[in-house]
């Protein structure tokens, strides 16, 4: 600063020994007035352009160069004339005057124009809270805006779930609030820093969103140093009310979008809830029925019987098994992140026998045809998440067979294609097809299309689809009879020792 | 002699060791309950039994901490049974040692089975055959040869070795991380395509059909194992 001023200093010396030599050159033709003149131009120069105190030398320097250079006895600073007193004193009280005038006409014009910039600044900052639709993405904003309005580094500090703040994304080289100052200003809904009564000293300003104590986020200001004027302060200050405002806005509609989130995951949870009570006392029924008769003493039954309603209890308890594997998937796909789901990479072949070996342990048979394009084809992914897929889709496709049970019974077609960077697996039956309005984005929970089970079946599917960025897409066969595909991204494998 | 097998089973819940029991029972074998740790311990070193059949969650702690003691001393067959589904734990049994895995809900027949294999390794173990034979499968350890419908099979050297090493514990799971340390080496444990392709390959030249595989059979996420019977 004080080089600035003394550059300043330097410039303005040199202007006035220009003026000084001119005036001296031209004394004759130019009078005293002329010459008096002169200075007062310097002056007035030296008062718009720089501060009050070089203006005010300034005016002093003229004052004496005019009296040694152009006043008698000339090169002295005595004055003769009672005459020259007047005009000397009267330059001394006009450049004063004007320096003055010129000094503060200076300062409104830059406060209207700091006005119209803020108030400019105020009206984008109010459209983009407006626009924001999530509170990161504001704050984010909102410090960006700040930043390239008062230059300076501007940060959110955020409450954790155990009271301490955090500033996300911490800058280097910068001189950053305390957790006690944090809290502070948390604690009590006041700001810190200079021009507030708390820590006038600090090197930035703390300013919570609430002027209550709440846990609400703090803007925090760097690099504050004297230079920064009180308007900054209040500038800042009235746009924190604005961001405040948006952010209680923000708020409120997240908690009300939880809340509408919690009120349809209920909803689904009692709908699943009655759906598994209802669907699961169909083969319960059936399960006691059989065992309740084959307990009865007194009543005799024949060895078919017998067999039979064992294999009733047999069919009904693997029902039972598979469903409920199925709402433990589900939940379990519900509850996990797609990083929590162990994969790697798996060959199709190898999951159509696990199937097929999983049909034989359960005492079913299953009639399956598969063909794969290509050798070697991978596919990553969990080999049994996979696995419950493709049973899924056979169950699907089985009982679709059987449903049809007049015409001549084809086997399950399973095909596994690679069409550019995707492999498919397709699961084809013949039965009667999906209805026109059935596409895979409508497949909901407990939307099944037979009389018996859960309809979780294809949601389940679709969950597996998801976990594994797969897409699920249904259609239906020439010749009749339903085509579901999973379709996979070709993974990127290293092959250099296979 | 696998029909007169002592087999002991340790598990805590009543209503499943009764129908194990009655089922291990009708079939022929004798068998012994444990309903704790500690006691499935003491029985196993007082009275040797030809295998176990062990529930994981018992009140006394975890059914893996069994596996590791069995294994400090004993090659007997274990067959683990669980209600826990997660990968993890099923490769850690098979890691520590463990023969088999079952998860409930099981039916019988998938256990006698289980059982009949598991005893069938463990007896042919001890008579130290270098020949393994099923249906039309014919593998010589000793003179590093496979016959395929006695026609001999030319087999790449990874092959050979996948095989082999399988060949070791018939009916045996082995994880995938076991495979890939033994052929390929610790430093590849984790690159499970290899395997894959090289399986694929293999099935290609034993299997009649590899999408309804009959001597190399997939534990899904956990890994191979030969079919014995």
């Amino acid at each position: 600063m004080l080089k600035k001023e003394l550059i300043e200093c330097f410039y303005m010396t040199v202007l006035l020994a220009i003026i000084t030599v001119i005036n001296y050159r031209f004394f004759s033709s130019l009078g005293m007035t002329g010459i008096t003149m002169l200075y007062l131009l310097i002056v007035v120069a030296a008062a718009y352009f720089y501060t009050f105190f070089i203006a005010f030398s300034t005016a002093f320097a003229s004052f004496f160069a005019i009296n040694y250079f152009f006043v008698a006895p000339l090169y002295t600073f005595q004055v003769e004339h009672i005459e020259s007193w007047a005009s000397l004193i009267s330059f001394l009280v006009v450049s004063l005057v004007i320096t003055s005038l010129v000094k503060r006409l200076k300062s409104q014009t830059n406060q209207s124009i700091i006005a119209s910039k803020r108030a400019e600044f105020a009206r984008t900052l109010a459209e983009n809270l407006a626009l924001a639709k999530d509170i990161d993405t504001m704050l984010h904003d909102t410090c960006s805006l700040l930043k390239a309005e008062f230059n300076k580094p501007f940060f959110i500090a955020q409450s954790e779930a155990n009271n301490t703040y955090t500033i996300p994304l911490l800058p280097e080289n910068l001189k950053l609030p305390d957790q006690r100052a944090l809290e502070w200003v948390a604690n009590n809904g006041k700001p810190i820093g200079s021009y507030t009564n708390n820590w006038p000293e600090s090197p930035y300003w703390l300013i919570p969103f609430n002027r209550l104590p709440s846990q609400h986020p703090i803007l925090v200001v760097c690099d504050i140093d004297a230079n920064d004027h009180m308007e900054m302060f209040t500038a800042i200050k009235s746009c924190i009310d604005q961001v405040s405002m948006a952010y209680q806005r923000l708020m409120n509609s997240e908690r009300a979008r939880l809340a509408e989130l919690m009120a349809q995951e209920e909803a689904i949870q009692s709908a699943l809830l009655a759906s598994i009570a209802h669907d699961m006392r169909t083969p319960l029924t059936s399960i006691l029925g059989a065992a309740t008769t084959l307990q009865q003493k007194d009543v005799h039954l024949d060895t078919e019987q017998t067999a039979h309603l064992t294999a009733l209890i047999a069919s009904q308890a693997q029902y039972l098994a598979s469903t409920t594997e199925n709402i433990l998937s589900l939940m379990r796909l519900e509850s996990n992140t797609v990083k929590g789901i162990p994969m790697d990479m798996q060959s199709p072949e190898e999951i159509i026998g696990i199937v097929t070996a999983l049909y034989k342990s359960r005492g079913d048979t299953v009639d399956l045809l598969a063909t794969i394009s290509e050798p070697d084809l991978l596919i990553k992914a969990n080999a049994n998440l996979l696995t419950q897929a493709l049973v899924n889709l056979i169950d699907n496709a089985k009982q679709a067979n059987l449903a049809r049970s007049n015409q001549a019974q084809e086997p399950i077609q399973i095909d596994v294609t690679k069409t550019g960077d995707q492999i498919n697996v397709s699961v084809k039956d013949r039965g009667i097809g999906f209805g026109e309005a059935f596409k895979a984005s409508q497949i909901k929970k407990f939307s099944s299309g037979h009389a018996k089970g859960f309809g979780l079946g294809l949601s389940i599917v679709q969950a597996i689809a998801k976990a594994h960025d797969a897409t699920l897409t249904i259609s239906n066969r020439d010749g009749g009879g339903a085509c579901v595909t999973l379709s996979f991204h070709v993974p990127d494998v290293d092959t250099r020792h296979v | 002699m696998s029909e007169k097998a002592q087999i002991l089973m340790i598990e805590d819940d009543l209503q499943i060791s009764q129908f194990l029991q009655s089922s291990l029972k009708a079939s022929g074998y004798q068998t012994i309950l444990a309903r704790t740790l500690a006691d499935g311990k003491s029985i196993f070193s007082e009275q040797k039994p030809a295998l176990v059949i062990l529930d994981l969650n018992l009140p006394d702690g975890d059914g893996r901490s069994f596996i590791e003691h069995v294994r400090i001393s004993s090659d007997l067959p274990i067959l683990v049974l669980s209600a826990r589904q997660s990968e993890q734990e099923k490769v850690d049994c098979f890691t520590l040692g463990a023969d088999d895995y079952l998860a409930k809900p099981f039916g019988v027949n998938e256990l006698l089975a289980r059982v009949k294999v598991s005893l069938k390794r463990s007896a042919m173990m001890s008579l130290r055959d270098d020949v393994f034979k099923l249906d039309d499968l014919e593998i010589d350890t000793a003179n590093a040869s496979v016959l395929l419908n006695k026609q001999p099979m030319h087999l790449t050297p990874i092959e050979f070795k996948l095989l082999f090493m399988l060949v070791k514990k018939p009916g045996k799971v082995f994880t995938h991380r076991q495979l890939l340390t033994e052929v390929w080496g610790p430093e590849y444990v984790d690159d499970t395509h290899y395997l894959r392709i090289h399986m694929g390959r293999l099935r290609a030249r034993l299997e009649k059909n590899p999408a309804a595989p009959r001597y190399i059979l997939t534990e899904a996420g956990i890994g191979y194992r030969l079919a014995a019977t």
